[in-house]
């Protein structure tokens, strides 16, 4: 509305509607607000201001009306069809069209001062109180590099005025649901913005973009403070208190889709499924005799993937996060501190993201695991699961003699590179099958085999530790921690080839991952964990770092986890082409792997803590002896 | 074997913590090793045990801090502790007599501070209670055994036992919407 003076020239009336534009956000969005043809703008705040000067926090969404080009044939709106991001629609926009839109392009990134004084000499009613307003705003213009980020919404190309209404009636009730601190609350309507603009750009009607964003995936999760918070389980308790500098239990689960990542949907659709998650929307802090989890009510980002994998993750700050969101290419990646969840854990979290991001790009999809983003936690979803398994029993388990470690000294940058195996998993199964060997006491007869070539040891034992998944044996939904390990231990002279050592690793497979000997190391877990429940953390804590420093992984050779086959609903079959799992919680040992089915793409990961490439070409080797010719990708070396 | 890669290049980094820890864990020990040695050699007061403390009070605050939970209430409650037992130890080891004078200062100095740190970043700070708590209840237990004990009262004292006594209002203030859960998280056994 008009207040009434020449100042309020900056709130003024289009054929839009009642529009109120300030100059701080003519700042914002780096356009001249006098300059009817910049556009159809409008405010959606419909109260009028009292100052149009001051440079303040952006409210205003302005979106320019122009026609909504065809959408694809074949694929759904949002999801290229070639796996190319769709471009901004510029020829919709010609010159001919919008004549002002050219030098509006010109301005953008005007300074906020610049485009202010600009304004006030071409209007002509820049006098004597104008220019005091200006002086006043050069004084309060936020300083370069400050200055919000422009609107994504600026060059959308709305079809409609009803779609324009929708969209900032849309944001506004997205405001209304986001009870952060201001940063953080700007930075997710930012991204609430991207995200519209990108569905709108690449041919989505704005009407099915906003059902897809709808505010009411949000829940209550980000208006209402948290209150809630979780004991670790039993196996997580040792991580934060072994953990050290540059030394934390990382993992790493990955999809590769068809297509690039488009980093906005990414970022919503993480805003989306982590409420669902409330176990890992959480910070690690102290008690006073054990750490625990509390629940942190924040902006989750993604990131993209430039840094070393399963790196340290910075947990130390108020609020911080326990896992990050990455994406790289065509690949989301999710890093898990382990204290947070297993790999079965993590794949679930991974499977929903990756779900609820194709329902954003318009494939909708469910069950395999996926959970329903909107839908109540199951309390069995957060549940210590360890504490099922009875008491009364023999407890045993977690002692065992030094295992010969590969050679090659140890690099400063753990893990210094990562290979990924690509490989069939037909011919993998029955490469296996010749052995008659499951694949994974398969593919461990090739790890001792290319272990002892990786060493110069002729005596000792090699050991491999092998994660066994304890919800087959005491089904629950838990997204925690619920997994033992056992330990395949062969004399290194024994190791020879591997045809000749399937039939033992099968045998100390079958009695050392069987149930009884699981819940053996179980109980041990609890009994350790109720003896040490007692004493302060600041006398725990030191003793079990130097205790795990001294013992560290030493009684393993390496380690081998196989999450198995991974299902997905056949809508994402088609889409996601592999995924990968990296193991990054090696201390001492030179290697560890890692393995996961999708469909016919068996990746096997070697996380390496050593430039000595010898096991991983040993295996190389023998895999392709056994036909089954493995693809390699995967990180440089990062130190050499 | 070829490697096709996949994975982008990491930036360089700055020295890694860890690698400062590295290269520092051998000075330090060998410092700490050092002073023992000379002063078990030339006899008199115990005053390495001064200089090793002072060493691990300078590991753990600046060459190898917390991990987890590195925020500046939980730092600052850090530092007092320690600087406490270091004057402590410097009472009981080389000159005696103006512990408890100096220690109620610092505590009460030390419990406005944290007041501050706590006060002017509330909604932040009230995730980081504990480390408040603990100092409270500690300095209040101590000041008032030191009343209760040490003839004359004196000032420090009974200043320190009054404002830990009011920081500990203030913790139990700012958990008032759900105290029992608040502290049950804190001092859960499971």
């Amino acid at each position: 509305m008009h207040n009434g003076t020449r100042e309020s020239t900056f709130y003024f009336r289009l054929n839009a509607g009642i529009i109120g534009v300030a100059l701080s956000d003519a700042a914002r969005f780096g356009r001249n607000p006098s300059r009817k043809g910049v556009g159809e703008t409008m405010d959606f705040k419909p109260k009028p201001r009292n100052s149009g000067l001051a440079p303040r926090k952006p409210k205003n969404i302005r979106l320019k009306l122009v026609k909504s080009p065809p959408q694809a044939a074949d694929a759904p709106p949002g999801l290229s069809q070639e796996g190319a991001l769709p471009a901004p629609r510029r020829a919709k926009n010609s010159p001919a069209k919008e004549p002002a839109l050219a030098a509006f392009g010109k301005q953008e990134r005007a300074k906020p001062e610049q485009a202010a004084k600009e304004h006030l000499e071409k209007a002509g009613r820049g006098k004597a109180k104008a220019g005091k307003k200006v002086e006043k705003m050069h004084k309060k213009a936020p300083k370069r590099g400050k200055t919000p980020p422009p609107s994504p919404l600026v060059d959308v190309p709305f079809a409609s005025e009803q779609e324009k209404e929708a969209c900032a009636a849309f944001l506004a009730d997205i405001r209304c649901r986001i009870a952060l601190r201001e940063k953080e609350k700007a930075a997710m309507i930012h991204d609430f913005e991207k995200a519209i603009a990108y569905l709108i750009k690449s041919g989505v009607p704005a009407s099915e973009a906003l059902r897809r964003l709808d505010a009411q995936n949000l829940g209550g999760f980000y208006s209402r403070p948290s209150g809630a918070w979780y004991a670790l389980d039993n196996a997580a308790k040792i991580y934060p208190l072994s953990m050290k500098h540059g030394t934390m239990a990382v993992f790493r689960l990955s999809a590769y889709l068809k297509e690039p990542v488009v980093p906005e949907i990414l970022q919503m659709a993480l805003t989306f499924t982590i409420k669902r998650f409330t176990s890992f929307a959480t910070t690690v802090k102290k008690g006073f005799f054990w750490h625990y989890l509390d629940v942190t009510k924040r902006r989750y980002d993604v990131e993209p993937d430039s840094g070393v994998p399963c790196s340290p993750i910075y947990i130390g700050r108020s609020g911080s996060q326990s896992f990050r969101v990455l994406y790289f290419e065509n690949r989301i990646s999710v890093e898990f501190f382990h204290i947070l969840t297993d790999g079965t854990g993590g794949m679930v979290f991974l499977k929903t993201l990756v779900a609820e991001y194709f329902r954003l790009l318009g494939v909708e999809s469910s069950g395999d695991g996926i959970l329903p983003i909107n839908a109540l936690p199951a309390a069995e979803e957060t549940e210590n699961a360890f504490l099922r398994v009875k008491s009364d029993g023999r407890a045993s388990g977690f002692m065992g003699k030094a295992a010969v470690q590969l050679g090659g000294r140890l690099a400063a940058v753990r893990p210094c590179r990562i290979l990924h195996f690509k490989m069939d998993a037909d011919t993998l199964k029955a490469a296996a099958k010749a052995h008659g060997a499951t694949v994974t006491a398969y593919l461990l007869a090739l790890m001792f085999v290319a272990g002892r070539h990786a060493t110069d040891r002729i005596d000792g034992e090699m050991c491999v530790q092998v994660p066994v998944n304890m919800r087959k044996f005491y089904p629950s939904r838990t997204l925690r921690n619920f997994s033992m390990y056992c330990g395949i231990r062969l004399p290194v002279r024994d190791i020879t080839d591997p045809g000749a050592l399937v039939g033992e690793i099968a045998r100390q497979l079958e009695k050392k991952a069987s149930r009884e000997a699981m819940d053996e190391m179980v109980r041990a877990a609890n009994q350790i964990t109720r003896v040490l429940s007692f004493i302060p953390l600041f006398l725990k804590a030191p003793v079990a770092r130097t205790v795990f420093g001294y013992l560290g992984d030493g009684i393993f050779t390496t380690t081998f986890s196989n999450l198995g086959v991974v299902t997905l609903p056949p809508e994402l079959t088609g889409r996601v082409e592999s995924m990968d799992f990296v193991l990054g919680t090696a201390i001492t040992n030179r290697v560890s792997c890692s393995m996961v089915t999708v469909g016919r793409a068996a990746t096997l990961t070697i996380a390496k803590n050593t430039p000595d490439p010898s096991f991983e070409e040993a295996l190389y080797a023998l895999l392709e002896r056994d036909g089954v010719a493995p693809h390699v990708e995967g990180s440089e070396l990062y130190e050499g | 074997m070829k490697v096709k890669i996949t994975y982008a290049t990491p930036s360089k980094r700055k020295l890694q913590r860890a690698r400062l820890i590295q290269y520092l864990a051998g000075p330090f020990l060998l410092a700490a090793l050092i002073c023992g040695v000379v002063n078990l050699t030339v006899g008199g007061k115990a005053w390495s045990l001064i200089v090793m403390w002072a060493l691990y009070m300078v590991w753990t605050m600046i060459v190898s801090p917390d991990v987890i939970e590195y925020n500046r209430i939980s730092q600052f409650t850090k530092l007092l502790w320690e600087s406490c037992v270091l004057l402590i130890l410097i009472d009981v080891l080389l000159v005696s007599g103006w512990v408890l004078n100096v220690v109620s200062i610092v505590c009460f100095g030390g419990i406005i501070a944290v007041c501050a740190l706590f006060l002017t970043d509330y909604e932040r700070q009230r995730h980081n209670l504990l480390p408040v708590i603990l100092l409270s209840v500690g300095a209040l237990v101590a000041s008032v055994l030191g009343i209760i004990i040490i003839r004359p009262v004196r000032w420090q004292v009974s200043v320190t036992a009054a404002l830990s006594f009011a920081m500990l209002v203030v913790c139990l203030y700012g958990m008032r919407h759900d105290i029992k859960s608040e502290l049950r998280k804190m001092f859960h056994v499971r």
